[in-house]
């Protein structure tokens, strides 16, 4: 019931905000802001009740669930359950969701109304994938997403924003269809085998399909998650998607709607194609590796400041297939940890790069510099973040990467070496936001723009003490995960003997504490 | 011999061909507008409640009609249509400076040849209904014959329509002169099994043409795009719904009776046509900057998809296809409902530009209109979305993967210009033009036709359960 709670908080704000715009837009904002706390607190509430639960074991695993008949002669139900990843998923979304408002405080003041409903249904799209145990349910929460973003990148992005709505709508909508098509192949296919047409997750997972269909199927999966994460050579809507939208669709689109994609990839490929997957894993760490160097590559050489950060989001995202694709424990809560890691840093750099255009009107980094001088606390923030990005030790987005590589490097050290090199390209790009903005010689007319307020205080502050905080305890995010992958761990272990192999030597290393000592690690730097 | 016990069978196409002579008899009698008009809607209202008296089961009346299940409900879902049409006729009429009480006789008349039409179960009565049908359109397309581009566009009509009733004919006479049966059931059972002589799939393959035309699938669409925009609002709404429909449905049973798409080139016929339709209606749809002419390229298309369903030959294909019938239907009468519902006395905004900045003029209609856009692009959550999934369903069912392909990549085609229109209502330039003076203003019909399309669009979309149970499926 609690997770229909969270929806419904979601949409009724949303209907309720766009309605009390036509009073007062400051209402508006405040509505919408005061439901996203509602469910973050509820969020953390079921985290900590969590926390006393974990230890019970074996039930665990599902915190909550409900499931409701919805199109029976399909088998299509609305069925929404929680465990630990969604948990995180959501605890992520409700913090960015309320920074966005946030950020969107001052600088939107057309139809805010609208603005914010169309914030807090996209929400509740992102949530509902997180939560969505029925394939259909899933495929229409994944859809829903798209308009509201859409209308968020229309009505108040930058100059092109109409060109950049178009590309990422058509993207994603026709790798979507091309999911749609697998989810109903997987429904024919789970029905002819059992004689059971449905939908369901739980059911479809107790016959998965194997052999080439199988194969072809993951295809349509594996195509809207990769549009949608991106992947090399599916990120071409992603600059413009990214760079163009206002600040609070760039947030959400790169912090949480690219999550939904690695969630996608955990929660439902790995489980459902286990062979396929295995079979697909050493293109997919190309693919990977490939995203980790030429983002970064295309991330150095961008001038505007927006497009500088979505190609480094292209780059991290790489780091994410691989993850996946190393089928390890170390690595799986390695991809969980980079969703939130990374989530939180590109907020926060996409925030910054809207503070920055809210004071000197450009996002041009020609047109910056010497900022330190006038605005030392955004600096130091900045730094932070900057920091963050290319992977210092002590900060989440360390950790993250940590833990992928070293399960990429039990997998396939080659491709895992590899992508450890973006490790080191990270430094170009990410020293370069520093150099441009704050220490570069200032363009000729020389701006002075004022430093923080303390809206915009309240707002990096939370987000530098969650990265800091998780780069300390990374324990915190992946004990509550834990259960989940304990479970899903047992499906692709299987068939192939060479990966079962590698499936024992990895819980093998679990238990003798391989976490605990790069938790220990993070703490010694 | 025909019984009592048939004519109450077809007690609702003899309540229609009643209600043609009576309005007729009374605009004799008293000129009035709005009494012709509430005439026509209780003929509908009254055919359309002894059809939901009549019992769901397979009857023959004589060898003319076969009512079974599907044809009651395209019956049902025809005659909705026509109350809809004849509901947003009056006010759009009522400005117009012509003799209007003439129009609810011709549009009676026609939805009476389109409903005998799916319910024909034999050459003859088609072709009598066809014929029905397509001589009371001429007369609709053109009634606004002040209009030049109107009349132009009926003359068109005329050519085209007796060009492919010729077809029609002539295949059919192929046909029967190697089998010697007219009806469906007879042609049935002379050609299951056997693989057909020359002359039946000559007859087939002359058939096919007429059925393209009538149903504008490429490439056979030509008409298409003239028609709808220079008919008036309500009467191309006919021809893209009903007149479509009812062509489909006696396809559907013409082709499922005689076991037509067992043989292979049959199939790949209705295969071809149906992938070019999809895309290049889609395709041409991308640079039209007339709406009407947008819609009747959706509307290719959306035959074209209509087809997949019809082409898994399969008992979910026919369910799929008449649930599919629902929502193109659901989707273009909204739009012409739109169309009619923001055109005044200067005449109907056509161009895509006259929508720009609805959205901010007036939110309400644009997010009904957005809502229209995206059931016809097939969004999920609304209608359209659930249509196509159904019919995908279908297709998979039936394991013809590559139609499948082809209708994902092409409906993404159809998304550009949905969203371009979208877009342009999204957008706010100084040039927005205000369309003030407009006929949905003061006319409480259309806003009721207007707000019952639009739940209609998402109830359909949302929650299709109770819907999926009143078809009986």
């Amino acid at each position: 019931m609690i997770l229909i709670t969270l929806l419904a908080i979601l949409m009724g704000g949303g209907i309720l905000a766009w309605i009390s715009a036509a009073f007062s837009k400051t209402a508006s904002r405040w509505i919408s802001l005061l439901a996203l706390i509602i469910n973050l607190f509820l969020v953390i509430g079921i985290w900590v009740a969590q926390g006393a639960a974990l230890s019970v074991g074996e039930n665990a695993n599902w915190i909550a669930s409900v499931n409701y008949d919805w199109i029976p002669d399909f088998g299509i139900s609305f069925h929404l359950a929680m465990d630990g990843i969604s948990l995180v998923m959501l605890a992520l979304t409700f913090f960015l969701g309320i920074l966005s408002v946030l950020v969107s405080w001052k600088n939107v003041n057309r139809n805010v109304g609208f603005f914010h409903f169309n914030v807090l249904w996209l929400l509740a799209g992102i949530t509902g994938v997180f939560l969505a145990m029925d394939m259909m349910l899933f495929y229409f929460f994944w859809e829903i997403m798209l308009v509201p973003m859409y209308f968020v990148m229309v009505i108040w992005g930058h100059e092109n924003s109409r060109y950049a709505g178009w590309k990422f709508f058509l993207f994603t909508q026709i790798s979507g269809l091309m999911m749609l098509l697998s989810i109903i192949a997987l429904y024919f296919y789970h029905g002819a085998a059992t004689g059971n047409y449905t939908f369901n997750y739980f059911e479809l997972l107790d016959n998965i399909p194997g052999g080439a269909a199988s194969f072809w199927m993951m295809g349509g999966f594996l195509l809207a998650f990769f549009v949608k994460l991106p992947v090399i050579p599916f990120h071409s809507w992603l600059p413009e998607a990214y760079a163009e939208s206002p600040s609070a669709g760039s947030i959400i689109i790169a912090a949480l709607m690219s999550k939904t994609a690695a969630y996608g990839l955990i929660r439902f490929v790995v489980p459902l194609f286990p062979d396929a997957a295995h079979q697909f894993a050493i293109p997919a760490l190309i693919l990977g590796s490939a995203s980790i160097l030429y983002g970064a590559k295309l991330s150095y050489g961008q001038r505007n400041l927006k497009r500088l950060i979505a190609y480094s989001s292209l780059s991290h995202m790489g780091f994410i297939i691989v993850g996946v694709f190393s089928f390890n424990m170390l690595a799986f809560q390695g991809v969980l940890f980079q969703m939130v890691a990374h989530g939180l840093s590109i907020a926060a750099l996409f925030i910054i790069s809207e503070f920055i255009y809210e004071r000197i009107g450009t996002l041009d980094l020609r047109e910056m510099g010497g900022f330190w001088k006038s605005m030392p606390n955004m600096g130091g923030f900045t730094l932070v973040f900057v920091m963050a990005s290319l992977g210092l030790p002590g900060l989440a987005n360390f950790v993250a990467e940590f833990l992928i590589l070293a399960g990429a490097w039990q997998f396939n050290a080659v491709l895992a070496a590899l992508a450890t090199l973006g490790l080191i390209v990270s430094v170009t790009y990410s020293l370069r936001i520093l150099q441009k903005i704050f220490h570069q010689s200032p363009p000729v007319p020389e701006r002075n723009p004022v430093d923080f307020n303390p809206r915009e205080w309240l707002v990096m502050g939370c987000l530098t003490i969650a990265i800091i905080w998780l780069g300390f305890f990374p324990q915190v995010v992946i004990k509550v995960a834990q259960p989940a992958f304990d479970k899903m761990e047992i499906q692709p272990a299987g068939s192939d003997p060479e990966v079962a192999g590698i499936t024992a030597t990895n819980s093998f290393l679990f238990t003798n504490g391989t976490i605990e000592n790069s938790q220990k690690e993070g703490e010694v730097w | 011999m025909v019984t009592l016990n048939d004519l109450s069978i077809i007690l609702p196409e003899i309540i229609l061909a009643c209600g043609a002579v009576v309005v007729m008899l009374l605009i004799a009698l008293y000129r009035n507008h709005f009494i012709s008009n509430l005439l026509t809607l209780i003929t509908f209202a009254v055919a359309m409640a002894v059809l939901v008296g009549q019992s769901n089961s397979q009857q023959e009346v004589t060898a003319l009609f076969m009512v079974d299940p599907l044809g009651i409900f395209l019956t049902g879902l025809i005659l909705c249509a026509a109350f809809i049409i004849t509901l947003m006729s009056f006010p759009y009429f009522h400005i117009q400076k012509e003799v209007k009480e003439e129009y609810y006789i011709l549009l009676i008349l026609a939805t009476l040849g389109a409903v005998c039409m799916s319910i024909s179960n034999h050459f003859i009565s088609f072709v009598l209904s066809l014929e029905l049908l397509s001589v009371s359109l001429f007369a609709l397309i053109g009634y606004l014959k002040k209009e030049n581009i109107s009349v132009e566009a009926a003359v068109k009509y005329l050519i085209m329509a007796a060009v492919a009733t010729s077809f029609i004919l002539f295949g059919f006479a192929l046909i029967y002169t190697s089998t010697g049966r007219m009806d469906l059931q007879g042609l049935g059972e002379n050609l299951k099994g056997g693989d057909p002589d020359i002359l039946v799939l000559a007859g087939l393959a002359l058939a096919i043409v007429g059925f393209g035309f009538k149903m504008a699938l490429v490439p056979f669409h030509l008409w298409t795009p003239d028609i709808y925009s220079a008919a008036p609002a309500p009467v191309a709404a006919f021809v893209a719904t009903i007149s479509k429909g009812a062509a489909f449905v006696f396809l559907l049973r013409f082709f499922y009776s005689i076991g037509g798409l067992e043989h292979e080139s049959i199939w790949i016929a209705f295969a071809v046509i149906a992938t070019a339709s999809m895309f290049i209606g889609n395709w041409l749809g991308l640079r039209q900057q007339n709406i009407k002419r947008l819609i009747a390229y959706s509307s290719i298309s959306h035959l074209g998809y209509l087809m997949v369903g019809f082409l898994a030959f399969s008992e979910a294909g026919i369910r799929a296809s008449a649930f599919y019938l629902v929502i193109y239907f659901a989707g273009i009468l909204a739009a012409f409902g739109m169309i009619a519902y923001l055109s005044g006395r200067k005449g109907e905004p056509v161009m895509i530009e006259d929508y720009r900045g609805l959205f901010w003029s007036k939110p309400w209609l644009a997010a009904f209109f957005t809502l229209v856009m995206l059931s016809l692009a097939g969004i999920p959550f609304t209608a359209g979305f659930m249509g196509k999934f159904y019919v995908l369903t279908s297709g998979m069912g039936a394991g013809k993967i590559f139609l499948l392909i082809v209708l994902v990549l092409s409906s993404t085609i159809g998304l550009f210009y949905y969203l371009r229109v979208v877009a342009t209502m999204l957008s706010r330039a100084d040039t927005a033009t205000t369309i003030e003076d407009y006929i949905g203003k003061q006319s409480f019909a259309l806003k009721i036709i207007v707000a019952a399309l639009f739940i209609l669009l998402l109830w359909l979309g949302v929650y299709p359960n109770t819907f999926f149970a009143m078809m009986g499926m």
